[in-house]
């Protein structure tokens, strides 16, 4: 293993790993706008607006992560929408994200105990101040675990990237694969990088769900 | 006499084929304290789901105050009368989410419209000491016992400031020491003059705290009158099988 080269290359590697927290922390927010009101509409059985985002998300959950890309990056220009790498690496990972945190967030809202919308409407609360102040906040508990592997799964997919060309970690990695035939140093490097960010994420995630969890276990009895 | 808070005429609740309320009529007067007993499936807490219109009833009328509260051009609308009839439920459903503070002020900040917080929070906390779980304001649900979240359930209800309160088996998801507790608070709501209308199965609260008491089953009241004459000479043989078979 040749260590003096994995530390001559490291500032590219690390301008890689950051370009993937990038793309994967702006388009998890977006897809965490995208997971909350579209669950909404989905509970809330809006007609029309309901099957476009029954169609949406079955698209996006579907269909390969490549073909999607391929598609916003070759497809979308003969319609005159031109995006960069980078652009492309928002969209898809925004809408594809976006897809997945539907399904979490619309089963969290839907296992709030209806117990609890009866206790809002004997308050005299309206619909949409229990949606906001009872189902919401209840529901978003009930879905962080699972929208947490969402959060995981569009880190790691941002590197589908690496086929348009975005030097991510993944593309930046190959480079000095194919340049420098160094494949175990990289391959090792690579996956060592991944792991870590994975584990603070997953660390992160997990401290959340415990700060929020002692105030949920009354609500899913 | 007091004049009657809420009247009940004639009233039909159905849930597909099975009839749960057949033409229901009685009448609650303001500061009196009912019971309502009779045996599981009987109807009460559907009656009682009625009145604050949580279930909407297919036939009959249901006045508050002399206004028709059925009536779809009802000058009082369904948050006004959920204000004024605040309920307790068998399981609490104090919001898990929220400190024991922040359930009793979610509903006068949302729906009076209360944003003074300061005024808002005293009051919180003065009506948490009539509950006695004062000391308890920054807690979560969670972390308090069955007992403790029943009382703060009841407090919350008492923050919109209702003229009728309507409990739905607050005690039957208690263990028996805590159902003490609860009985105690209540008995205590009764004597401060608040319109109550009890469903329960604690035949000793009934006969103690109880102005009146109804017997209900299969959809309709059997029998109703004070608590003496129901506990000691009820006039219909089946309030007198029920009673005798509860007090044992």
């Amino acid at each position: 293993m040749d260590f003096q080269f994995i530390f001559s290359v490291m500032p590219d590697l690390l301008r890689g790993l950051f370009v993937t927290m990038e793309v994967g922390l702006i388009s998890l927010a977006i897809a965490l706008v995208i997971g909350v009101l579209g669950a909404s509409a989905v509970n809330a059985k809006i007609p029309v607006l309901y099957q476009f985002i029954t169609f949406y998300v079955e698209l996006f959950r579907n269909t390969p992560i490549l073909v999607q890309i391929y598609f916003i990056y070759f497809g979308l220009p003969s319609i005159g929408i031109v995006l960069s790498e980078f652009q492309t690496g928002i969209l898809e990972f925004a809408l594809w994200g976006g897809a997945f945190a539907i399904d979490n967030f619309s089963a969290g809202f839907g296992a709030v105990p209806k117990q609890m919308k009866e206790a809002g409407s004997a308050l005299g609360m309206n619909k949409l101040q229990i949606y906001t102040n009872v189902i919401i906040p209840i529901g978003f508990r009930n879905a962080f675990p699972s929208f947490g592997n969402t959060v995981l799964s569009i880190i790691k997919c941002t590197n589908y990237l690496a086929g348009v060309g975005l030097f991510e970690l993944t593309k930046t990695s190959m480079k000095y694969v194919t340049r420098n035939f160094k494949d175990a140093e990289m391959f090792t490097t690579m996956a060592v990088l991944y792991l870590l960010v994975i584990t603070i994420m997953t660390y992160i995630l997990n401290l959340i769900e415990k700060k929020m969890k002692h105030q949920t276990r009354r609500a899913k009895a | 006499m007091s004049q009657a808070k809420i009247k009940i005429d004639n009233i039909y609740k159905r849930f597909g084929d099975l009839e749960v309320l057949s033409g229901v009529t009685t009448e609650f007067r303001a500061g009196e304290v009912t019971a309502i007993l009779g045996p599981s499936g009987s109807g009460k807490s559907t009656m009682l789901r009625c009145i604050n219109r949580l279930e909407k009833i297919q036939g009959g009328n249901i006045w508050l105050d002399g206004e028709n509260i059925t009536d779809k051009h009802s000058s009082i609308s369904v948050t006004e009368l959920r204000t004024k009839v605040g309920m307790v439920f068998q399981s609490f459903n104090l919001f898990p989410h929220l400190t024991v503070l922040k359930n009793l002020t979610l509903g006068p900040r949302k729906v009076q419209k209360n944003h003074d917080r300061e005024a808002l929070k005293k009051r919180a906390l003065e009506t948490l000491a009539k509950v006695g779980m004062e000391d308890r304001a920054y807690s979560y649900p969670d972390q308090l016992s069955g007992g403790q979240q029943q009382r703060v359930a009841i407090a919350r209800g008492l923050m919109m400031n209702p003229e009728v309160l309507l409990f739905d088996e607050v005690t039957s998801a208690l263990d028996p020491e805590r159902v003490k507790d609860v009985l105690v608070t209540m008995k205590e709501l009764a004597d401060s003059g608040y319109t109550m209308i009890v469903v329960t199965h604690e035949m000793g609260f009934a006969r103690e705290a109880a102005d009146k008491v109804i017997f209900m089953e299969n959809g309709n009241i059997v029998e109703e009158g004070t608590a003496q004459h129901m506990f000691e000479h009820p006039d219909q043989p089946r309030t007198r099988e029920f009673l005798q078979n509860s007090l044992k």
